[in-house]
């Protein structure tokens, strides 16, 4: 199976390379989460990786 | 559909989050219609290889913590891997800054090998013992990829890229990432972690449904 990986214009920022994607904050984003799953991620302040439950960030 | 993922590759749950995602995607029926960017994280900014050093003692001395506990992190996220089917070895991987890589990820994403590039490196740094700072390796890597070695060599040899690889660490900021890996799909919804295979897959047709 081959994804999609665009060529980006080297020229251009993110956002202004793809109209249509603008990136929205994170509380205009809408969290899937089936259920109370747990997530594992790396802390991007502390760099200390491990689980935390989703309900510890708040709801997105 | 578009999927964008905030990661590093010195980050085991993002290594463990896209062998999950993979494996969502080969049972989800639009699988050629979702389009993946990756965009960079530096997670240990300040990490440095220092030969001869275990992986467990550099992650203590770096984040001031005591070995237990970084042996401890580390035997976690080792099991989960094995769990998982992903290679995370530990015992022959080495801490690294992955400032350099980033700027030349920049680079292969320009070139349409940004996913390709993501996956070789976390393989060098987790399975293979690969110093994934050094420029040699890096070149190695990025040729592996597809990539034109001279060109990388250029841009190791300067600050190219660097410029971009703050712009997607300060989006990052700016949409309030708290932890990596962090995918967005369609730049409407979000999923934090590495979170199970069957979360993704509720969460692709989900969105597809919404959508």
């Amino acid at each position: 199976m081959m994804l999609k990986d665009k060529k980006t214009n080297s020229d251009t920022s993110p956002n202004k390379s793809d109209s249509k994607f603008k990136l929205m904050d994170l509380k205009e984003l809408k969290s899937l989460d089936k259920n109370d799953s747990t997530a594992f991620v790396c802390d991007v302040n502390t760099g200390i990786c491990g689980p935390v439950k989703q309900e510890k960030e708040g709801k997105l | 559909m578009k999927i964008t993922i905030w990661s590093d590759f010195v980050c085991p749950f993002c290594f463990i989050g896209q062998s999950h995602l993979d494996k969502a995607l080969k049972s989800f029926e639009h699988a050629d219609e979702v389009e993946i960017e990756y965009k960079s994280f530096l997670l240990m900014p300040d990490a440095q290889n220092f030969p001869g050093q275990d992986y467990a003692q550099n992650f203590a001395n770096l984040k001031g913590m005591p070995i237990q506990q970084a042996q401890a992190m580390l035997k976690n996220v080792t099991d989960m891997a094995e769990a998982s089917g992903v290679d995370i070895n530990y015992d022959i991987a080495k801490l690294a800054s992955t400032t350099d890589a980033h700027r030349v990820f920049q680079y292969a994403k320009e070139q349409g090998l940004g996913n390709e590039f993501f996956k070789r490196f976390y393989a060098a740094h987790f399975s293979e013992g690969e110093v994934i700072s050094d420029v040699d390796t890096i070149v190695r890597l990025a040729e592996e990829v597809g990539l034109d070695g001279a060109k990388v060599r250029n841009i190791l040899g300067s600050e190219e890229n660097a410029d971009k690889v703050n712009q997607e660490i300060s989006e990052a900021r700016t949409v309030g990432v708290q932890g990596v890996p962090f995918f967005v799909i369609n730049n409407k919804y979000a999923v934090s972690g590495a979170q199970p295979v069957e979360q993704f897959e509720y969460v692709l047709n989900q969105v597809w449904e919404e959508e």
